[in-house]
């Protein structure tokens, strides 16, 4: 495989592997339009090579590489969830919207208002639970922007629409679902 | 684009929100002053505007002339937010904190004083949450809006519990019907008319119900006629749709013909949104759309006669007494210039009356910092504080159901909220959640991390396992009764202060047998409705929690409600209660507490419609006061 020398090909080549690993077509992947933003966010969480080699691993090797969790994780709810945070269900209960029953406790001031940046402060003060950012050598999840959140795959996925946007109309609830079958 | 019509309530009149300025205000003589900006404070202001009255309403919180771009904002941030909880859309401000569910945990005396709004020295903590900007939480409720059941009123004569109400269902049934109407209420007065609960010949809501979801008419299907006997009787179970403030199909048989117009979206020119409910399943934190009812609406209506006047960010701080007649003299408030820095003005308000509506942890919290307990006969303020408490139960239906749309809750099962078994132990009623599990467990991110992280899943595997995985996910709300309880309490403590150097609200709150002997029963039933349905059972109760609360040697995780009520309970007399069913303190003559605070039990009803509708009410006794306190002193003699 020839290595991809300018940016345009580089991200041609990222979103051809993420539509293998989301199992979404390039054009679904396109279609959202966070193809270069997720790019960006990639290489200025983990670097060049490191998404290098996540490209280049063998898909069917298990466990996956942490950082091709990532960018799945990234695809589907458009939240940055670093390699550090794998398997990491507390983190993603208090991310996900909704109501709180399952939030891990933390103090109110630790709560980012806004999206963190991705340069975010490491090392935030956390208590009562091991929360991200709880070590100086990791990044508290963030959401690359408010389009992310809309655009994530999980919600056509489950044959849904992310909580909040995209409604799909009065009384289409009381249809059955349809799933797109694969 | 028009951009005024004076035809249209929902027009915000633009430059209304800065009319006013705190010195300003404070140079005036009021007819009334109220505290809070939210559903009631809006009710009570639109009435008395309608009356004539000048008015001034204080609110904590930020909030500018109501328009789209303001709401948007909240959106926004909602998208944006990596922790998602229902207080993700606002902004965070130091001035007029609020809870956060995510904050809920014990707070030792040497805790940093600015860790927390809401302070809980207990093993167990509370969850629950209140939203101070304008409109309340108001902008976050789910927009259930069930009446009480008659047998609410008087719980005490009839099975022994709890307090009686002053005032029966049939009292407060005519402003039920107004408050049906302020809220837009979609609903139907055959699926409503149970457990005694009656409407006036030929009476239709405001709307039609919202379609029941596929995932309702799924559980139907196990639990419609479905038997269990409880305290020696037998009840025959029904999913029924659960009355919601939001835009739906208008009934044409309303008012006697009329029809009703809804209410659409609020803000400065006309907008196209706020028409029917789209099924965002996003009502808490937020109706991305506005089909869902929030205090704006209300608000908007009162300020365009121009005698409201609006102050915001505007935080009261103390209500000034006479000693001699204990009289409300003003309401002394700290302005605050900014949500970036804690500098601000005080200034004293003055009006005739005095209405606080501030919901039931600010009501109390005000009036015990402002040593008012000292003079109340009932020594209640801050007192029977209570909040439903919500049990949990979780399972996978064995096909597809649709999960994750609609609203956030069409239809459940309320054949449990009345009977003589009250006698015993807490009735309760059961919400079909359309959002799945996510209210337990974080669903569906977690579902992602799961499927992602620890089995390794990706690609088109992975999309069809997170589908049919989600897809079936059912929760079970049990919102359970917790009665009025004097041990129950909001409490002020110096220790204990924000940046404006106001007093924080120290809540302690303890679950008793009376309600787990329900949420013990609650377990069992979902155990038995899982079955009948044949969904694989996933609850999981974690000791660990501060939510967790032990009953006869098993763990319960029992979240709050939201539902905070009880702080100023209304009574008979001043020994015991804070409020007459006026909600006017038997304490201070010129002085109203309007909110769920002066409720003295809740049943299993959503607090709000009946906190709107003993708005209403007390709005026609707050005008017969000015009305006589205003008028020529020959003719009051």
């Amino acid at each position: 495989m020839t290595q991809p020398v300018t940016t345009e090909e580089k991200l041609r080549e990222f979103v051809k592997f993420s539509a293998t690993v989301t199992g979404f077509s390039e054009f679904d992947l396109w279609g959202t339009g966070q193809a270069e933003a997720y790019h960006e966010t990639v290489v200025a969480q983990e670097g060049p090579d490191a998404l290098q080699r996540a490209i280049s691993s063998d898909p069917s090797v298990v466990p996956v590489d942490p950082v091709v969790k990532s960018i799945i994780k990234l695809w589907y709810v458009g939240v940055w969830y670093g390699p550090e945070l794998t398997g990491r269900v507390d983190v993603a209960a208090w991310t996900a919207p909704g109501r709180s029953g399952a939030k891990p406790a933390v103090p109110d001031d630790s709560q980012p208002e806004e999206n963190l940046p991705p340069q975010a402060t490491p090392g935030r003060r956390t208590a009562g639970g091991d929360l991200a950012g709880d070590s100086e050598d990791r990044t508290p999840p963030f959401v690359v922007s408010p389009d992310a959140y809309t655009e994530g795959l999980l919600w056509r996925a489950i044959g849904a629409h992310p909580s909040g946007a995209k409604a799909p109309g009065y009384g289409s609830w009381a249809s059955p679902p349809a799933l797109e079958n694969h | 684009m028009t951009s005024f019509d004076d035809t249209d309530p929902v027009i915000f009149p633009a430059g209304a929100a800065t009319q006013t300025s705190a010195a300003e205000a404070a140079r005036g003589e009021w007819d009334a002053v109220i505290v809070g900006g939210g559903m009631a404070g809006s009710i009570v202001a639109e009435q008395l505007s309608q009356a004539g009255y000048q008015v001034l309403v204080v609110e904590a919180g930020p909030g500018k002339d109501l328009d789209l771009a303001e709401y948007e904002s909240y959106l926004s941030r909602f998208y944006g937010a990596v922790v998602k909880d229902n207080q993700s859309p606002y902004p965070f401000n130091p001035n007029a904190r609020m809870p956060r569910s995510t904050d809920t945990m014990p707070v030792n005396p040497g805790t940093p004083r600015d860790e927390f709004y809401l302070v809980q020295e207990d093993e167990y903590c509370s969850d629950t949450t209140f939203t101070r900007v304008l409109g309340g939480t108001s902008m976050h409720w789910e927009g259930k809006a069930l009446r009480m059941l008659p047998e609410d009123f008087d719980l005490q004569t009839k099975y022994g519990q709890g307090l009686n109400w002053p005032l029966s269902y049939d009292d407060l049934e005519p402003y039920y019907r107004q408050a049906e109407a302020e809220l837009g209420v979609a609903a139907e007065v055959e699926d409503q008319a149970y457990l005694g609960m009656h409407f006036p010949k030929g009476y239709v809501f405001p709307m039609h119900r919202m379609p029941p979801s596929y995932l309702d008419k799924t559980v139907a299907r196990g639990v419609d006629g479905m038997r269990v006997n409880l305290a020696d009787d037998d009840y025959t179970l029904r999913v029924r749709s659960f009355p919601q403030a939001r835009n739906g199909v208008p009934n044409t048989a309303y008012d006697g013909g009329k029809g009703f117009v809804p209410v659409g979206a609020v803000s400065t020119n006309q907008v196209e949104e706020g028409e029917r409910c789209q099924g965002n399943t996003n009502c808490v934190p937020l109706c991305p759309v506005q089909a869902k009812y929030h205090a704006g609406k209300t608000l908007t209506k009162a300020l365009r006669k121009g005698n409201v006047k609006l102050l915001t960010q505007a935080v009261a701080s103390k209500v000034e007494v006479n000693e001699e007649d204990r009289r409300i003299t003003g309401i002394t408030i700290k302005n605050y210039q900014s949500l970036e820095s804690s500098s601000y003005e005080t200034y004293t308000v003055k009006g005739t009356v005095y209405i606080l509506c501030a919901h039931a942890i600010e009501n109390a919290r005000l009036m015990l910092a402002s040593d008012m307990q000292r003079m109340s006969r009932s020594k209640l303020i801050g007192r029977n504080l209570m909040d439903h408490a919500y049990l949990l139960s979780w399972g996978l239906l064995p096909e597809p159901a649709g999960t994750m749309r609609g609203t956030s809750c069409t239809s459940g099962i309320t054949d449990l909220r009345g009977g003589r078994f009250r006698r015993t132990q807490a009735g309760f009623g059961v919400d079909i959640h359309n959002d799945g599990w996510g209210w337990a467990t974080g669903s569906p991110y977690t579902d992602l991390v799961e499927l992602v992280d620890k089995q390794d899943l990706r690609g088109k595997e992975l999309r069809r396992t997170l589908g049919n995985q989600i897809s079936r996910q059912l929760l079970l709300a049990f919102m359970i009764d917790l009665l009025p309880d004097r041990n129950n309490t909001v409490t002020v403590d110096e220790r204990y202060k924000d940046a404006l150097d106001n007093l924080k609200p120290v809540v302690s709150l303890t679950i008793p047998p009376y309600t787990m002997r329900g949420a013990a029963f609650a377990r069992d039933l979902a155990t038995d409705i899982f079955a009948k349905l044949g969904a694989e059972e996933h609850t999981k109760y974690d000791r660990d929690r501060y939510s967790a609360v032990e009953y006869e040697g098993q763990w319960y995780n029992i979240v709050g409600g939201n539902h905070l009520a009880g702080t100023h309970i209304m009574g008979t007399d001043p020994t015991n209660s804070v409020v007459d069913h006026t909600q006017r303190s038997w304490d201070h003559d010129n002085l109203y507490l309007v909110g769920p605070g002066s409720l003295p039990s809740i049943g299993t009803s959503n607090i709000s419609l009946t906190m709107a509708a003993l708005a209403f009410r007390s709005s026609t006794h707050i005008v017969r006061h000015l009305r006589a306190a205003k008028a020529p002193a020959t003719i009051r003699s």
